[in-house]
C-alpha cells in the first residue's frame, strides 16, 4: 500500500517493518494492510524526527487507528508546535479535530491533555498570553456535548477540572448553574455533585471556609435530600458540609433536623428494608452526631442496628466501627 | 428488558415475581436440613432480601424520579437477579465453580496464538497484554512453560530496545509496544511480566540506574508522576512509579520526595482518591493511591499522617451492593468485576492497616467476601475468561483483576514489621489463606494463588525480582 496522496509524497522515506521475522506470537496483531502502512511510515519519521506537513497528516491517520497510542500524540504536539512558527497554521482546526475525535472516542486518556496543551499555545500564540481573552463557550459546549453521552465520563470531568482551574472559574455562577442542573437532571449523578464540591470548596487560594456558601449548600442539598432520601452522593456532600460546619464552628441545626428526620424520627423497632426505603446514609451521620455529642452509646446502638438488621453487606464495617466506641 | 423499566412508575416498581426471601428460605429448607451450613448458597439467599442500594427486589415504593443512574443499576440488577434465582430454584448442587479448566485454556491458549486485527487498538498497550495473561495463569495456578517465558523475554527485550528516546545510553524503560517512549504504566506492566518469567538472563540486561534516570525525567516539583514526557500526571502514574521503583531497589529520597502529601492532597471529600486533586473518588485510583502508600512508608506511619483514615474506610466499603455482592468503581456507578481487584486490594490494604494496630486475636475483616465471591463465581464467569458482568465478554483484564479480585477474598494479609526492616515496607505482608468459613467458604476447586497486595503479582514475585537487584548492585 502507498502512504503518497495528491497533496503528500513520501517516495523518500524507506518505512521502518511494522512486523519482522523474528517475532514470538505472544501479542503479536495481525495488523491489517493498512495499519502497516501508516505505522511502517510513522516508525521511519518518528527515527527521523521530521516535524512536517505531511507528518503531521501520518500521526492524525495514525491516531485514527490507535487512539490510545500516546506516542503519536506526544510526536503530533511537536509538530505543531513547529509549524505554527513557521507556517501559517490554525491551531483553532486542532482544536475542531480534537473534539470530533472525542466524539469518537469516550474513553481516551490523550485527548483531552492534548486538547489543554492546544488550549494554552492559543493563548500564548495568539492571544499574548491573555486568558481572559480565551472564548470560555467553545470549552463548555464541547464538554456539555460530551456529558449528554456519558454524564459520568471521567476524563471529560477531569478535563472541566482543568478548565476551572486553569481560568480560575472557582464560584463562577455560569459553571455552578451547570453543576446544578446536572443534578436536578440526575440526582445521583456523583460526578456533578463532586464538581459541584470542587467549584464551592477546592480552591486551593481559599483557605477559610465561607460561612454564607455553607449556608446556602445546606439549604440546597436538604431540598435534594428530600428529593431522593437514600442517595448517597447528596449524603456525602451533606457528611462533608458537617465536618465543614464543625470545624469553623458554624450551626449545624439545620442539618441535623434532616438528619433526624429519615433516621432518630423513626419508629426505628418497625423498620424494614423489604417494606420501605430505609435511608442508610442517613442513619451514619446520626452516628456522627452522636459521636460529636459524646454519646458513645447511642453511637453503638446505630451500629448494631446497621450491622444486624438495616445494613447487612457491611455487618462487618459496622462490627469494626463498634469496636471502635 | 428495557421495554419493562418504561413501564415503572414511582410508585409501582417491583419487577416481575420476584420470589421473597421467606420462598427462598422454604426451597433451601427443603433441600437440606437448615442446621446445615452452606454459606455460599445461604449468603445468596441474604442478597436478595431488599437494602437500601438496590432497587428491583422489594415492594417499597421508590420515592423519587426514575433516573439514568437508576435505570441502569436496575437492568443490572434485574440481569444479576434473574442468575441468583435461577440458582436459588435449582438448589445448593447448582452453585457454580470456577471453571478453571476453561479459564486456563482461554489464557494460555491467547499467548500460544497471534491476535486478530480489531486487537491494533491495543497496540501501545501490549506490555498490559502479557502481563494481564501471564499473571492470569498464575493465579489459575499453572506454571508458565519455558517457552512462553522465552517468548515474554524476547517480546520484551524488542520493546526495551527500540525505545525512541533520547539518549537510550543513559535511558532505559519501556513502552507498550515497539518503536514507542518510555511510559510508566506500560513498563509497570513489562516489569510485572518480567517477574512472572523469572528471566534473570533479561534482568541483568537492565540498568537500575537507567530506569531511575527515566523516572526522575517524569518526576514534577509537586512530587506527582506524570505518564510520560509530556503527558498527564496522576495517582496511576505514582503507583506504577513507585511499583517500578521498589523492584529495582532505586526507591530513594529522590524519587520519594513530595509523593506522600500529593497523594493525600487527592483524597476527596467521599474518602476515596481521585486521579489529580479535584476530581472524583475512584476505584483503579484509590487502590493506586494507598499502594503507593505502603511502598513509601511503614503502617504505623500511615495511620499517623493526614489521611483521613474513617472517610476511606467508609467509601471503601460503600462501594459492595447487597443485592450484587460485587464492588463499583464510584459512588452510583455499576457493580464491575474489575473493581473485585482495585476495590478488594484497597479492603485489603485497610484490613492490613486495621489488623495492625487492633489487640484482637483474630482477623477483623471489613468487606463481605463470601458475597464478593458468590458475585465473581455466579456474574463474572463467560465461557471462556472472566468478565465485567452479565451480558458482557470476557476479555484479558477483567479476566487478569477478577482472578486478582477472588484471590483477595481467600486471603488476608498480615503484617511482618521483621519483613519490612529486612526487605522494605513494602514487602512486610503475608497473605494467609482464610480458614473461617463465616468469612468465605473455600472450596478446593475454587482456589487461587495468594496475590501479593501492594503490586499485583501472585505472592513472592516482586520480591524475588527485588532481591536480584539488591544483591547485584548493593555490593
Amino acid at each position: 500500500m502507498t502512504m503518497n496522496t495528491e497533496e503528500y509524497n513520501f517516495d523518500d522515506i524507506t518505512p521502518v517493518p511494522v512486523i519482522d521475522d523474528n517475532d514470538v506470537v505472544l501479542c503479536k496483531i495481525m495488523y491489517t494492510e493498512e495499519f502497516k502502512t501508516v505505522f511502517g511510515y510513522l516508525r521511519a519519521l518518528l527515527l527521523k524526527k521530521e516535524l512536517s506537513e505531511r507528518a503531521l497528516y501520518v500521526a492524525c491517520r495514525a491516531i485514527e487507528l490507535v487512539p490510545a497510542h500516546y506516542t503519536v500524540w506526544e510526536y503530533k504536539l511537536d509538530i505543531v508546535k513547529k509549524l505554527i512558527e513557521t507556517e501559517n497554521f490554525n491551531l483553532s482546526d486542532e482544536l475542531k479535530w480534537c473534539s470530533n475525535t472525542a466524539i469518537n472516542n469516550q474513553k481516551n486518556y490523550q485527548i483531552w491533555h492534548y486538547r489543554e496543551m492546544i488550549i494554552e499555545l492559543i493563548i500564548k500564540k495568539e492571544l499574548d498570553g491573555d486568558k481572559s481573552q480565551y472564548d470560555l463557550e467553545k470549552e463548555r459546549e464541547i464538554v456539555g456535548t460530551m456529558l449528554e453521552k456519558d454524564e459520568k465520563n471521567y476524563h471529560v470531568w477531569s478535563y472541566k477540572r482543568w478548565f476551572v482551574q486553569y481560568f480560575s472559574l472557582f464560584n463562577d455562577e455560569t459553571e455552578l448553574e451547570y453543576a446544578t442542573k446536572l443534578i436536578q437532571d440526575d440526582i445521583r449523578n456523583n460526578s456533578a455533585w463532586n464538581f459541584r464540591h470542587f467549584l464551592l470548596f477546592g480552591n486551593p487560594e481559599i483557605k477559610t471556609i465561607s460561612t454564607d456558601v455553607l449556608s446556602s449548600e445546606i439549604n440546597f442539598t436538604i431540598k435534594m435530600i428530600e428529593l431522593s432520601i437514600t442517595n448517597p452522593s447528596s449524603w456525602n456532600y451533606m457528611k462533608s458540609l458537617y465536618d465543614m460546619s464543625i470545624n469553623v464552628n458554624y450551626d449545624v441545626t439545620d442539618i441535623e433536623k434532616i438528619v433526624y428526620k429519615f433516621s432518630a424520627d423513626l419508629d426505628i423497632s418497625k423498620l424494614d428494608q423489604n417494606i420501605e426505603r430505609v435511608s442508610i446514609p442517613a442513619f451514619e451521620l446520626l452516628s456522627t452526631i452522636y459521636g460529636t455529642q459524646g454519646l458513645s452509646d447511642k453511637q453503638r446502638e446505630i451500629f448494631t442496628l446497621l450491622g444486624e438488621r438495616l445494613d447487612p453487606i457491611r455487618k462487618n464495617y459496622w462490627a469494626y466501627k463498634s469496636t471502635l466506641l | 428488558m428495557s421495554s419493562k423499566l418504561s413501564e415503572i412508575n414511582d410508585e409501582a416498581y417491583g419487577i416481575g415475581n420476584i420470589t421473597s426471601f421467606d420462598e427462598f428460605s422454604v426451597i433451601r429448607n427443603s433441600i437440606t436440613d437448615s442446621t446445615i451450613k452452606i454459606p455460599d448458597f445461604d449468603t445468596l439467599i441474604e442478597m436478595l432480601n431488599g437494602s437500601y442500594d438496590s432497587f428491583s427486589n422489594c415492594d417499597a415504593p421508590l420515592g423519587e424520579k426514575l433516573t439514568g443512574t437508576i435505570e441502569k443499576k436496575m437492568e443490572t440488577e434485574v440481569d444479576i437477579l434473574t442468575i441468583y434465582e435461577d440458582i436459588l430454584n435449582e438448589g445448593s448442587n447448582s452453585f457454580p465453580k470456577l471453571n478453571k479448566k476453561a479459564h486456563i485454556s482461554f489464557t494460555h491458549g491467547v499467548i500460544a496464538y497471534p491476535l486478530p486485527a480489531m486487537f491494533s487498538k491495543l497496540d501501545a498497550s501490549k506490555t498490559w497484554i502479557a502481563y494481564w495473561l501471564m499473571n492470569s495463569c498464575i493465579l489459575l495456578e499453572t506454571e508458565l512453560s519455558n517457552n512462553e517465558k522465552e517468548n515474554a523475554s524476547k517480546f520484551l527485550l524488542k520493546i526495551l530496545n527500540t525505545n525512541i528516546n533520547d539518549n537510550n545510553d543513559q535511558y532505559q524503560g519501556f513502552g507498550g509496544g515497539e518503536y514507542q517512549i518510555f511510559h510508566l504504566a506500560a513498563s509497570y506492566a513489562a516489569i510485572l511480566t518480567l517477574a512472572l518469567a523469572k528471566d534473570q538472563n533479561v534482568w541483568s540486561q537492565i540498568d537500575p540506574i537507567k530506569v531511575k534516570n527515566s523516572l526522575l525525567e517524569l518526576k514534577l516539583p509537586n512530587g506527582s508522576f506524570i505518564m510520560h514526557k509530556g503527558g498527564e500526571s496522576d495517582t496511576r502514574a505514582v503507583y506504577c512509579a513507585l511499583c517500578i521503583a521498589q523492584i529495582f531497589d532505586i526507591l530513594d529520597d529522590d524519587i520519594t520526595k513530595g509523593v506522600f502529601d500529593w497523594l493525600i492532597e487527592c483524597q476527596t471529600y467521599e474518602g476515596g482518591f481521585s486521579g489529580e486533586p479535584g476530581d472524583e473518588a475512584h476505584g483503579g485510583y484509590t487502590f493506586c493511591a494507598l499502594a503507593a502508600m505502603f511502598i513509601l512508608t511503614s503502617p504505623d506511619k500511615i495511620l499517623k499522617s493526614n489521611l483521613n483514615f474513617d472517610n476511606l474506610i467508609k467509601w471503601t466499603v460503600d462501594r459492595q451492593y447487597n443485592l450484587e455482592g460485587g464492588f463499583s468503581g464510584r459512588t452510583n456507578k455499576l457493580v464491575d468485576g474489575c473493581y473485585s481487584h482495585w476495590i478488594g486490594g484497597t479492603c485489603s490494604l485497610i484490613e492490613t492497616l486495621i489488623n495492625y494496630n487492633s489487640k484482637s486475636k483474630t482477623f477483623i475483616p471489613i468487606c463481605d467476601r463470601q458475597k464478593l465471591q458468590n458475585y465473581i463465581l455466579c456474574c463474572c464467569q463467560d465461557k471462556f475468561g472472566l468478565r465485567d458482568k452479565p451480558g458482557c465478554s470476557a476479555d484479558f483484564y477483567h479476566t487478569n483483576y477478577v482472578l486478582c479480585g477472588l484471590s483477595m477474598c481467600q486471603h488476608y494479609q498480615v503484617y511482618d514489621d521483621k519483613l519490612s526492616v529486612e526487605f522494605a515496607p513494602a514487602f512486610g505482608s503475608i497473605p494467609q489463606k482464610i480458614s473461617d468459613s463465616d468469612i468465605i467458604d473455600i472450596k478446593s476447586g475454587n482456589i487461587v494463588s495468594a496475590i501479593d497486595s501492594v503490586f499485583g503479582l501472585p505472592y513472592g514475585y516482586a520480591k524475588d525480582m527485588y532481591s536480584y537487584y539488591h544483591k547485584a548492585y548493593s555490593m
